[in-house]
């Protein structure tokens, strides 16, 4: 019995007992002086911590999480305002022509080559968006994969996945992409879906548009460009010969430069065939083997390759600035060996990724003002960093 | 502690925001109101953070991990349904930041924290104390108790400081804890309770006066 009501005694101390049973406790303590003693030494250390005070957050914090909420209602009107309306218009245009193609290809088969048009069909219907037409300064700022392998691993994945939209379009532009959530509770974002279900502004008008236009148009999540862009295994780009347009025919390397910057990037989704996506946005469940492995592997070990992350750095730098993206930034730093702190490198992975997350970081500091700090650390680089 | 913040009198005529439960700022919020956010961080921002602060073991991380909680706030106030209790999905947040945070950084939490490894944050303990009263003596002993719980919650086990913290600290019941934690309601319960009998070991090691061993 005296053990049975020591269990009890947290429950009696919390007010989390029953009337009838808190009565049962008592009177047995009333009559057990070990439990009684027990009672009270409980409530002793429970007294002594209510005494222990909490740290203050920094009130600096706190100013810059509301002004980031204040940010984020805005763009959201602004998003509503400005970008859903022409967003449902290039829809319903973009459907247009892609029934208007579909139609004639198929006539065009049935009367001159049945056999291999299909195919081109199909390969087009499935052709990614072009980052390089979508996003160009992206690509300005990302390295060819075969320039940096650790970036390449990134880039690679990441080269035919949607880009994200334009900075002004993004509804939120604080918060960086996430590496990986272990739990599936509030605030744990796992799966596109789960990133698009659990936002708040993820209304039907601007869903609506995004199963339209394909992922690169809109799931105005920010995490979600990027997490689509781990998650689906979108093929690469096709072969020229596939493609219908002359001068996508023509194109020399998926990296070129110069052709991304010469062509008008508002064409891009009429001269395109259009996406015949259904009404599903989910891309988890079309998950490459490969990359889903891949994913996990990122999951199960909490963290990123660097190259992953210096990418999303430099989209979520494109995306939503420098504030957004320092963190992410920093966190490429400290994957590639540097040290913020002791200002020391670690084992050398890669002297180019390290370069643009250097400059990257820099650029932040000196956007947020650091001056001093972002100097400070491409001194170090130039001088003393170890792998230059 | 945060026990007792819940409900502030929502009943007719009570406009200010400062009369609001959490549930209705956060339907403020919701809605526009960035006001709302304000009152939300002036209830729950001491508790949090000190969540944060002792589990991660740094000042620094907490106010990362401070920052990100609220982002996801911002993110997913739309997300957010007032029948659930707000402190219970604050902290659920807050929880998964933590783990997050701990995995990112391959930090092992407060688990291995020993004294001097809190010695960065003695600032923040002296803070703690420094404005109790013109009393230099009860001062220091203040100071000297505050450094005393800190060492010993930083010597719990993780699951228990969890448990602990999120009772005593932030008010959340047990159920609520369970949920969140994803264990038992009986596991939770017992890790409290073994969470109050090492802390008062901890304590009475410490010569801690105000427990009579």
């Amino acid at each position: 019995m005296t053990e049975h009501v020591k269990d009890e005694l947290l429950d009696l101390i919390e007010g989390e007992l029953s009337a009838k049973r808190r009565g049962e406790v008592l009177d047995h303590l009333a009559s057990c002086p070990e439990c009684a003693r027990e009672r009270e030494r409980l409530e002793q250390t429970l007294a002594l911590f209510s005494r222990l005070p909490d740290p203050e957050p920094p009130a600096d914090l706190n100013r810059g999480i509301v002004a980031r909420a204040q940010k984020v209602r805005q763009q959201k009107v602004w998003w509503k305002r400005m970008f859903v309306p022409p967003l449902a218009a290039a829809a319903l245009a973009v459907i247009a022509v892609s029934v208007a193609t579909l139609v004639t290809k198929e006539k065009t088969h049935e009367k001159l080559a049945p056999e291999p048009a299909p195919a081109l069909a199909m390969k087009e219907k499935a052709a990614p968006p072009r980052l390089d037409l979508l996003a160009p300064e992206l690509l300005e700022s990302a390295a060819p994969p075969g320039l940096d392998p650790e970036a390449g691993e990134g880039l690679g994945e990441l080269a035919p996945a949607p880009a994200l939209p334009e900075p002004e379009e993004d509804p939120e532009v604080e918060e960086p992409p996430e590496v990986a959530m272990a739990d599936e509770s509030p605030g744990a974002t796992v799966s596109p879906v789960e990133a698009v279900e659990d936002h708040d502004l993820v209304e039907t008008d601007e869903v609506l548009a995004w199963m339209l236009l394909d992922e690169p148009s809109a799931p105005p999540d920010p995490d979600l460009p990027v997490e689509v862009a781990l998650a689906d295994p979108a093929p690469p780009p096709p072969p020229a010969a596939a493609r219908t347009d002359a001068a996508v025919a023509e194109e020399p390397a998926a990296w070129d430069e110069t052709r991304s910057k010469s062509l008008p990037a508002p064409k891009v989704e009429l001269d395109e065939p259009a996406p015949t996506r259904p009404a599903d946005p989910a891309p988890p469940a079309t998950m490459a083997p490969a990359v889903e492995d891949e994913v996990h592997e990122e999951r199960t070990r909490g963290r990123a390759s660097p190259g992953r992350v210096l990418l999303r750095a430099e989209l979520t730098r494109a995306g939503r600035g420098c504030d957004a993206a320092l963190p992410l930034f920093l966190e490429a730093l400290e994957l590639l060996g540097y040290d913020d702190e002791a200002g020391e490198s670690g084992p050398a992975q890669c002297g180019r990724s390290l370069d643009r997350a250097v400059a990257g970081t820099a650029e932040c500091r000196r956007e947020a003002g650091d001056e001093e700090s972002a100097l400070e650390l491409e001194a170090w680089h130039r001088q003393s960093c170890p792998l230059r | 502690m945060m026990r007792g913040v819940k409900k502030r009198g929502s009943g007719p005529g009570a406009e200010s925001l400062e009369d609001l439960s959490d549930e209705e700022l956060m339907a403020r919020f919701q809605k526009g109101e960035s006001e709302a956010l304000n009152h939300i961080l002036a209830r729950y921002g001491k508790p949090l953070f000190g969540f944060l602060y002792r589990q991660t073991g740094s000042r620094e991380r907490a106010e990362d991990a401070y920052q990100e909680v609220f982002v996801k706030v911002i993110r997913a106030a739309g997300n957010y349904e007032s029948s659930s209790r707000f402190a219970a999905w604050l902290f659920t947040i807050a929880r998964n930041v933590c783990i997050d945070l701990s995995r990112r950084e391959k930090h092992r939490m407060t688990s291995s924290l020993d004294a001097a490894a809190w010695d960065d944050a003695e600032t923040t303990r002296l803070e703690l104390v420094a404005d109790q009263g013109p009393d230099p003596e009860a001062d220091l002993r203040a100071t000297e108790l505050c450094e005393a719980l800190e060492r010993a919650l930083a010597r719990l086990s993780p699951e228990q400081r969890e448990v602990f913290l999120l009772r005593e600290r932030s008010g959340l019941s047990f159920k609520e804890i369970a949920r969140i934690t994803n264990s038992p309601l009986n596991t939770v319960k017992t890790r409290m309770h073994y969470a109050l009998i090492k802390l008062r070991e901890l304590l009475v090691q410490e010569g801690v006066a105000e427990l009579d061993g």
